[in-house]
């Protein structure tokens, strides 16, 4: 209706401007014009042919308004607008072809079949309804993008959907001063997190706006889905590991659910979840033993339960790397303690622990226990990096802080803020506050703080208890390591004597006493990590007492399963001479990712004069060496563009020589494991309606565009960008003027008719 | 002598005689200060003789004086008083080393037996002394195989840590009792009965580490007792005092 009237959609009278094409004799005709228009009007008002006042008045207005209706009409009005030029304008449009197109939750249907029935490149609504002056490019995209040639193209099994690679790949495929527009139709689920600011910049400024279609459920009604897994990657064989899985449910409200957790098909943990109302989200603590040398691929999953909208989401895998190698921990006692006895006896057996014990025995003497070589050691307590340096753990028992030279004290917090060493600070009549540790380097790297003043002991006897944040750590395992540990309540108490109430901010508490004689519960074993490595404080003297009470029976473990994961927790972060990382977590076959590596030299400086080179073992069991290049913006750091082919576990070993020196590290990448679509599957509108926004574009829900695909084709045409010119458009023969006209004129007879005045 | 030696044993005993040490030493709390105790073990006997148990001899003096050198001469936080336990006493889980003599004559009831092998399979280590010739031996190694009947004792080879622990040890001596250790310089015997050689055997546990430390044929304790006295050759309770702070730290360490 607005068409017929005005001749032009209401959107171009939005977006345009009306403007006035008069010329000097117009304005002259005017002129006259007015001069015959005022003696006309002073004639009606002196006329006295029986008309009233009323009847000259609406007579007079009647014949102004047609006078005037046809003098604007002799300005030429013209509607100026800037619109795109037939033939040469390209709308891209590109299509989501990730897996999770898949999904059936577009009214009962797929969000592939909505795509093909609205935008099919030949029989789409929405491509159907685009003016003929635009020409639709089609792209698909998932984690790259490729030109359409038909609607076969679309397979919807991309299992990562990398939306700002698309948006480079339709600005690189078609000539920007030819692109009018952009739409985009997707779920919204993008799964690589390539930063799209940079990209809509571009867009924005090219004035290309990209107009965003939605396609599925915000929400899915009922699924589980296994969201995230955090462990460690890399545990000494025989750790305790505890995994915090995150379970997100849709509709199974107050139902109990089971994860399962397996490696290579073997059980090895299962946890029963209820599943609260209203709680979307819930993290779930699972334990158990990495007792399988190795890379492990473990897998969390929960039973797929009747109804699930999704199944491919309830499993999650992981890697999983099970070292065997023995890392060396020094253990320096300033005085012969049981403790140190029942300690190696501990982990004796552990193929992946070597404690190497220095006893300050007399002033001055020193007994070396499980030394490499004779000169290890032998000047007492090391005083190079290098030396100390070769640990990946440092245990101080019973010494007093005067015992070392400030080098020294500096050079323990180096060992922990610089190699990313493990500190296990134990208590003692010599050590902590009573050692005169206060205000020294060392207490800097201690969870807990330190009077800078002797304070008397408190000589507690205390039953041990793992706090909250202790129970779920690897140190709390007991019984869950080792059914024949007794459990904490059973546990003869042990000796506390320093008085340790408070830890640092970002310290976690693990272990607290509670004694008879105590007022509130302290301190006994606390961690924080400290620069690039951890520090704890074990506030107890006798440790031992669990192994050796008459109420402990011989075969109980709990004392050497305490050590060990202690000792294991310690050192299982301590990096080697190289650390490697993976730019992509979950990366796909023939995605290129980028593997850094950073080196260190024995002192764990920076080392940036290396022979760096990466050996690659590929799922195929081939073998890659590979040169990798300083990037001399960052000391120590070499990098290199990897590109997996293959699904699977590729093992990396990163060689690095400098002089004599060879330093290595090592990771795993699993290429493949885990389709990222699956698992961000529901429809995510927010960064689609901002894609829309930034760039001036439109943002449509799916079922807008089924009720009015007419309304995505204008309002594509209706783009300024592309080839565009400004153009004028005459409104003088709008039919809305004609009909004006003829209603004044018509009006004005039939009023002289009824009241008699003809 | 020999009897001699017993009596005043049997008479010290009598007279120190007193409730186990972890009741001597008062609260629990105030032991825990402490790292190391010298523990003597009391244990059942055969009663032959009429002077009170064996386990008392030399005690407590040669404890106390093993306490005072200890303390001088290594940095052992040691209780400075003796520390003696029966082996069938709960409390003696709480004490890691313990010392123990004149097994010749030993006759483990059946909850001392169940005591000392408890304590020494949860890991406490017993040093032995002072017991000579071969009856003593067969009666203490009879003894023992009710404690530990899987094992034997064998020689401890001198390049063992216990031997260099702390001191250097490089051959065994052997250490006379006070009396004859008075009578060698007047070329008198060191030996007693037909224990003519001083061995160090020991009983190892499945890692090779030593659970019992025996010394056999000589007398470690007298030595200790009467270092003070000077009649008695230094170089004995050097020696007796070198082997016996090895045994500790070695106590402590293994």
């Amino acid at each position: 209706m607005w068409e017929f009237l005005f001749k032009y959609p209401a959107g171009m009278f939005a977006r345009g401007t009306i403007t006035l094409f008069g010329s000097g004799w117009l304005y002259l005709a005017i002129v006259l014009a007015t001069t015959v228009a005022i003696p006309t009007l002073l004639y009606y008002r002196r006329a006295t042919t029986g008309m009233g006042v009323a009847e000259r008045g609406v007579l007079s207005l009647t014949r102004t308004a047609a006078v005037a209706l046809l003098v604007l009409t002799l300005f030429q009005p013209l509607l100026t607008v800037t619109n795109a030029v037939s033939q040469r304008t390209i709308v891209g449009v590109l299509l989501d072809d990730s897996i999770s197109m898949g999904i059936a939750d577009q009214d009962g249907s797929s969000r592939a079949q909505f795509m093909a029935d609205a935008f099919h490149p030949q029989r789409g609504s929405v491509t159907k309804a685009l003016p003929r002056h635009l020409e639709p490019r089609f792209f698909k995209f998932a984690s790259g993008t490729t030109a359409l040639t038909g609607a076969s193209d679309m397979t919807f099994t991309g299992p990562r959907t990398d939306l700002g690679q698309a948006l480079d790949g339709v600005r690189g495929a078609i000539d920007p001063q030819s692109l009018a527009a952009l739409i985009v139709v997707s779920d919204g689920a993008v799964t690589q997190a390539t930063a799209l600011g940079e990209k809509l910049s571009a867009y924005r400024a090219a004035d290309v706006p990209i107009t965003t279609v939605a396609v599925g459920q915000a929400s899915f009604a009922t699924d589980i889905e296994v969201g995230g897994i955090s462990m460690p990657r890399r545990v000494l064989k025989d750790s305790s590991i505890v995994a915090d899985v995150l379970i997100r449910q849709r509709g199974f409200d107050n139902q109990r659910i089971k994860l399962l957790v397996e490696d290579g098909g073997e059980l090895i943990a299962s946890e029963e979840v209820d599943l609260s109302a209203n709680q979307r989200e819930r993290t779930v603590t699972t334990r158990f033993t990495a007792s399988q040398p190795g890379v492990r691929r473990l897998r969390f999953h929960v039973l797929p339960a009747e109804g699930e909208m999704l199944a491919e989401n309830n499993a999650r895998e992981t890697i999983l790397d099970v070292a065997t190698d023995r890392q060396r921990i020094l253990y320096f006692e300033g005085e012969p303690r049981f403790e140190l006895k029942f300690l190696r006896r501990a982990v004796a057996k552990d193929e992946n622990l070597r404690v190497v014990s220095l006893v300050r025995t007399a002033e001055n003497k020193y007994y070396r226990i499980g030394i490499d070589d004779p000169e290890e050691l032998a000047e007492g307590f090391p005083k190079s990096a290098d030396a100390l340096f070769a640990y990946s753990g440092l245990i101080l028992g019973s010494v007093e802080a005067s015992h070392f030279s400030a080098d020294q004290l500096t050079l323990i917090a180096d060992f922990v803020s610089r190699r990313g060493g493990g500190l296990l600070v134990l208590g003692g009549r010599r050590a902590l506050t009573q050692g005169g540790y206060g205000g020294t380097p060392v207490a800097d790297l201690l969870p807990v703080v330190l009077n800078n003043k002797r304070i008397d002991p408190i000589l507690a006897q205390v039953s041990v208890r793992p706090t909250a944040v202790g129970y779920a750590h690897p140190i709390g395992q007991l019984a869950t390591t080792d059914p024949a540990s007794l459990s904490w309540e059973k546990l003869p108490q042990l000796t506390v004597l320093h008085p340790l109430y408070n830890t640092k901010p970002g310290a976690s508490t693990l272990l607290e006493g509670l004694g008879a004689d105590l007022d509130k519960p302290v301190t006994v074993l606390a961690e924080q990590r400290f620069g690039r490595g951890r520090a704890l404080v074990l506030n107890a003297q006798n440790t031992w007492t669990w192994q050796m009470h008459q109420d402990v029976p011989l075969a109980d473990q709990t004392h050497e399963v305490l050590w060990r994961q202690l000792l294991r927790w310690l050192v299982h972060s301590a990096p080697d001479g190289v650390t490697v990382h993976a730019a992509t977590e979950h990366p796909l076959a023939n995605e290129a990712v980028e593997i850094t590596a950073e080196v260190f030299d024995a002192s764990f400086h920076p080392q940036n004069n290396a022979a760096v080179q990466l050996i690659v073992h590929t799922p195929i069991g081939d073998r890659l060496e590979l040169p990798m290049t300083w990037d001399t913006t960052k000391n120590g750091v070499y990098r290199l563009q990897l590109t997996p082919e293959h699904n699977g576990v590729y093992e990396m070993t990163v060689e690095a020589r400098s002089d004599k020196r060879l330093a290595s590290g090592k990771m795993q990448l699993a290429v493949g494991m885990i389709t990222p679509d699956y698992f961000a599957g529901e429809m995510r509108d927010g960064m689609l309606r901002q894609i829309a926004q930034e760039t001036g574009g439109r943002f449509y829900h799916a079922d807008e565009v089924n009720a009015h695909p007419d309304d995505v084709a204008d309002g594509l045409a209706l783009s300024e960008s592309g080839v565009s010119v400004e153009q004028r458009l005459p409104l003088w023969d709008m039919p809305v003027v004609f009909l004006l006209l003829i209603a004044l004129l018509g009006f004005e007879w039939l009023y002289r008719r009824w009241r008699g005045l003809v | 002598m020999r009897i001699l030696e017993i009596l005043a044993a049997g008479a010290v005993a009598a007279l120190l005689w007193a409730p186990p040490a972890a009741a001597q030493n008062g609260e629990d709390g105030e032991d825990a200060a402490y790292e190391f105790f010298f523990t003597r073990g009391i244990y059942s006997d055969t009663g032959d003789d009429d002077w009170g148990g064996r386990w008392a001899v030399d005690y407590p003096k040669a404890d106390l004086q093993f306490l005072v050198a200890l303390k001088r001469l290594s940095t052992v936080h040691a209780f400075e008083s003796d520390n003696a336990l029966e082996l069938d006493s709960a409390e003696l889980r709480k004490y890691p080393f313990l010392y123990i003599l004149e097994v010749g004559s030993m006759k483990l009831s059946d909850t001392e037996i169940t005591g000392l092998r408890d304590y020494l399979q949860a890991g406490g280590f017993m040093v032995v002394d002072d017991f000579w010739g071969t009856w003593a031996w067969e009666n203490f190694v009879a003894q023992m195989k009710q404690v530990l009947p899987d094992r034997d004792m064998v020689d401890v080879p001198m390049e063992h840590p216990v031997f260099h622990a702390f001191y250097d040890v490089t051959e065994i001596l052997q250490v006379p009792n006070v009396y004859q250790g008075s009578m060698v310089a007047a070329g008198g015997p060191t030996h007693e009965y037909d224990g003519y050689v001083p061995r160090v055997r020991g009983i190892f546990d499945d890692d090779g580490r030593l659970m019992v430390l025996v010394n056999w044929n000589t007398d470690l304790g007298d030595a200790w007792e009467w270092a003070d006295d000077p009649n008695y050759p230094l170089k004995f309770s050097t020696f007796a005092f070198e082997i016996g702070i090895n045994f500790v730290i070695y106590g402590m360490s293994y």
